[in-house]
């Protein structure tokens, strides 16, 4: 695992659903070579996702379906739906291996023995797919695992691997390709197979040269390349993992000077064609290369040969200048060398300014709350009166708890998501639904990089996927009615994202049937949604809102899709938690839409919740300095008020039934449950009936009527739908 | 002559054999059906070579003299010749 | 000793996480590096700025790594000279062989670890060991 899991995860979901957009549009049409080339080009860069994480499993999977879909792509065949499955079934795969590694943080363990089940599902997918074509060669790819396989795990320090098809010529030339391997540094093991199966006994030629030859060693890519610079053509060289930290240094010299022997099969290889270009180029390369090396002395040579050969457009100079420069570096090879500082591989976060001068404020105010502690820690020592020493310090432990909570959500917010990141769940899953239901539904998503609140967008998911059952279930007719009233008889879905101000806006609109409000209102009635004269009373608007209401499901029929006794209400619940609206446009036949808006950021806050006369109120946890219970006889009347008596000092009481003007039933027995709070900085205690859980909730302020009512700072709604009251605590002692 | 037939039971390979034993080593083994090849004193062989030993998928007496056939090619022909072996198409 | 921080490389990759790890490597050894999504946007940033080093994906949308190469090398100096690293996870010889006849200085087959680029960036950049 390395730091890039994060951004790994996050792409190769995107590259996912584009492949499976790719995929699935060309099951509906297999001629169709753009999608085609998109769902390869996935599948790449996919793959190269896998081996930047170092996930090899997942990365020779996918480069097995790659190589499916480039044999596709060469054969100009529309595309056999078998492959198509088993290609869908690999990003399926792909998916729970991503989800693993989200939840867990690990690699899956068992991916290596999926990836070779996956592979070799694809690979005959193709066979059948292709029909009897003969026996086609070893594909391309699969020499690696070949080889692993032959080497069956001996040679965990294997740096390299080669794979190399002599000319099939080579005997007859009088070359010996054995001894090509024979002479590779660091050798580990040699593995033999045949380029072409149909050779026998009966009817091979001696002296032609079918061989293929995989070898494992130890030595790094680079030196391997030198060595078989001869056969460069006929070579294939791969890394297997990273040199080992002490090879490091040699490597790169090796590197270095394999550079600047390429920069003379480049000049060879030169036709006219942008000659300049190359001599540029190849001059500027083998001069910095030269500068690596330290062989200074070489460089005016070559740099002077690079003008002379710009001069004559002609590349010998330069080739006669690095060459020498070649030769007289390697006579100098035996010095020590001196191994470079290590790497320290930085994390890389693209963050907003404002959101580190956020951090940067907090911490700020983190240092004051520090130094306070630290002078009511001297006053103590000075002998000072403790209660004012310990006022100080509760006072300060108040705000040092809210501000490493604030400190908490500002380093939460530094993740922003886009909405890609929930939006591309959900072509899969229409498509599945509407097959459910016999339809045809296509989803089209619009502005997915539209970014909102990591918490937010990870909460979408379940209310969005909701709504959009909801569409392909009622909104969208059956395709032979659409037929019948001349609308085409594919359904369209249209997810779509944007910023709206301080909101993210999602709109879910469909071109189904629309909303029958007359229909509406005989179900709300019959369902005691509301009475009959309220429901004569209201607007087209208000009757269609009530699709929003608890308990209310239009669906004639039960479907298992939508008719799980959560409706609509549920979508509203959940929007509004997370501090936003719902609202529903809808148009008699020509279709719905839903439209989700949302605060950009959350503001989370942490309450307490507690009881009176069986209602539960939340005070903000950041003025809660602890709670109590105290004897009746501790609490004492003053003036027109009550105080009641901790660790000897006065605390003024509000009885919370009271102050909220809330009828009470006196029960002046039991002991006082008391909730001990700072405002304004002073302490005061209030008086409740139960004391509840801690929770965190997105706050809303209040509107209209109750926005101007004392002592509330806001409202929220708790899991069950009820709505919680935020008291102001500060409000309340004033 | 490096590739000598000992009797029906075995060919030998014996010092350096070159590409030109790799017909001979063919001709020998189409000869003699059931032949193994015994290669312990084999110093080196041509890929030519070592491409009729890989087709042929015959049982081989070793270890070769040679310390590139022993340490590499060996290893590699007895994997490919049990390959062979268990699949009955071939 | 040569100053890194005024060698500039220009990274041209579709894949956004490529970059992002190619970033990481040559910006912790001090490197400026610019991004480039395609060929095409490639040619657009090699035409308004200098650069010591471009890092060239072979597959890419729009504008390939090979025809940026081509296109590149058949310019008027000086940006025709820049010099090029081409980066493929084709590791066979059609893509190295057609890489080279474009021009490429150099070819590395992904995936390449990060400490790898970066030396290789430090190559191609003439910073002293």
């Amino acid at each position: 695992m390395n730091e890039f899991v994060e951004q790994f995860l996050l792409e190769s979901r995107e590259l996912v659903a584009q492949a499976t957009d790719d995929l699935m549009a060309l099951e509906e049409n297999p001629g169709d070579r753009e999608r085609l080339d998109g769902a390869f080009r996935a599948f790449h860069t996919l793959k190269g996702a896998a081996g930047i994480v170092e996930f090899a499993a997942m990365s020779r999977t996918l480069h097995a379906a790659e190589d499916i879909l480039a044999k596709l792509r060469a054969s100009h065949e529309p595309v056999a739906s078998m492959v198509l499955d088993e290609c869908l079934t690999c990003l399926d795969l792909t998916s729970r291996w991503l989800d693993h590694m989200q939840a867990s943080g690990e690699m899956p363990p068992a991916a290596d023995i999926e990836a070779d089940d996956m592979i070799t599902r694809l690979v005959s997918s193709m066979d059948i797919g292709e029909g009897e074509k003969g026996v086609a060669l070893p594909a391309n790819n699969d020499w690696l695992d070949r080889l692993r396989g032959a080497a069956g795990g001996h040679f965990p320090e294997a740096v390299s691997a080669v794979r190399y098809l002599p000319d099939p010529d080579a005997f007859f030339q009088g070359d010996d390709p054995l001894l090509v391997i024979a002479s590779l540094p660091q050798l580990l093991t040699v593995e033999l197979a045949l380029s072409n199966r149909t050779v026998s006994l009966e009817n091979m030629n001696t002296f032609r040269c079918d061989l293929e030859i995989l070898a494992l060693t130890k030595a790094p890519a680079a030196e391997i390349r030198s060595a078989l610079l001869t056969v460069a053509e006929k070579a294939e060289i791969r890394e297997l993992t990273a040199a080992s930290v002490s090879t490091v240094a040699e490597d790169y010299l090796t590197q270095a000077t394999s550079v600047l022997k390429a920069q003379v099969v480049l000049l060879r290889d030169s036709g006219f064609e942008g000659l300049l270009g190359r001599l540029s180029s190849a001059g500027r390369t083998a001069v910095n290369a030269l500068h690596y090396l330290g062989s200074n002395e070489a460089i005016t040579k070559v740099e002077l040969a690079t003008s002379a050969a710009q001069a004559q457009r002609n590349v010998e100079p330069l080739i006669v200048a690095i060459e020498r420069a070649l030769e007289s570096k390697t006579k100098a090879d035996s010095q020590p060398i001196i191994s470079p500082a290590p790497i320290v591989a930085p994390r890389a976060l693209r963050i907003d300014m404002n959101r580190i001068d956020a951090l940067v404020k907090l911490a700020g105010e983190l240092i004051i709350v520090k130094n306070a502690i630290g002078h009511a820690a001297k006053r103590m020592q000075g002998n000072e009166d403790l209660a004012t020493v310990k006022s100080i310090l509760r006072d300060q432990h108040a705000l040092f708890d809210r501000l490493a909570s604030e400190l908490q959500g500002a380093v939460l917010r530094i993740r922003v998501l886009p909405l890609r990141t929930v939006f591309r769940r959900f072509p899969r899953l229409v498509r599945e639904i509407a097959g459910s239901v016999n339809k045809t539904v296509r989803l089209i998503t619009e502005g997915e990089d539209t970014e909102a609140d990591a918490t937010i967008v990870d909460a979408l998911f379940e209310p969005l996927l909701h709504v959009l059952r909801n569409a392909v279930d009622h909104g969208i007719e059956a395709s032979e009615r659409r037929i019948s009233i001349g609308k085409p008889s594919m359904g369209t879905l249209i997810l779509r994202g944007r910023r709206v101000a301080e909101n993210v806006r999602i709109e879910i609109e469909d071109d189904g049937g629309g909303i029958d409000v007359d229909r509406v209102r005989a179900v709300a009635s019959a369902r005691g949604v509301a009475s009959e004269e309220a429901l004569a009373a209201m607007a087209d608007g208000e009757i269609i809102d009530l699709i929003f209401a608890a308990g209310f499901s239009t669906a004639e029929t039960v479907t298992d899709l939508s008719g799980r006794g959560v409706g609509m209400d549920s979508v509203r619940t959940a929007v509004e938690r997370l501090g936003g609206s719902v609202t529903l446009q809808s148009e008699p036949g020509k279709g719905t839409v839903v439209s989700l808006i949302l605060p950009f950021s959350l503001m989370m806050t942490r309450v307490m919740t507690v009881e009176v006369v069986g209602q539960v109120f939340g005070l903000p946890l950041d003025s809660v300095v602890e709670t109590t219970i105290v004897n009746r006889d501790m609490i004492v009347a003053i003036g027109s008020g009550r105080a009641f008596i901790l660790r000897d000092r006065t605390i003024p009481l509000l009885d919370l039934a009271e102050t909220l003007g809330l009828a009470r039933v006196p029960q002046r027995e039991l002991p006082a449950k008391i909730v001990v709070v700072t405002a304004a900085g002073q302490i005061g205690g209030i008086e409740v009936d139960r004391l509840g859980e801690r929770l965190d909730v997105m706050l809303k302020p209040m509107e209209g009527l109750l926005g101007s009512m004392r002592g509330v700072a806001g409202t929220t709604l708790l899991g069950d739908g009820r709505v919680l009251v935020v008291l102001d605590v500060q409000e309340m002692f004033r | 002559m490096t590739v000598v037939l000992h009797d029906a039971q075995t060919i030998r390979l014996i010092g350096a054999c070159p590409a030109e034993d790799g017909e001979t080593l063919l001709q020998q083994l189409l000869a003699n059906p059931i032949a193994q090849v015994d290669w312990q004193g084999c110093e080196s062989a041509h890929g030519a070579v070592v491409q009729v030993l890989l087709v042929s998928g015959r049982p081989l007496q070793g270890p070769p003299a040679g310390e590139f056939l022993h340490r590499f090619i060996g290893p590699a022909l007895e994997r490919r010749s049990t390959q062979f072996n268990l699949s009955p198409s071939r | 000793m040569s100053d890194y921080s005024k060698k500039r490389v220009l990274v041209i990759d579709d894949a956004a996480l490529v970059r992002t790890y190619y970033r990481s490597a040559l910006e912790a050894r001090g490197f400026v590096v610019e991004e480039a999504l395609n060929g095409l946007e490639g040619l657009e940033k090699v035409l308004l700025q200098a650069f010591d080093l471009a890092i060239v994906d072979v597959n890419m949308p729009q504008m390939d790594g090979i025809t940026f190469l081509h296109t590149l090398r058949s310019k008027e100096l000086p940006i025709s000279g820049i010099p090029v690293l081409v980066t493929s996870t084709e590791s066979g010889m059609q893509d190295m062989a057609a890489a080279r006849r474009a021009g490429a200085n150099y070819y590395l087959v992904k995936p390449i670890k990060q400490e790898t680029l970066a030396e290789y960036a430090a190559i191609f950049c003439g910073a002293a060991r």
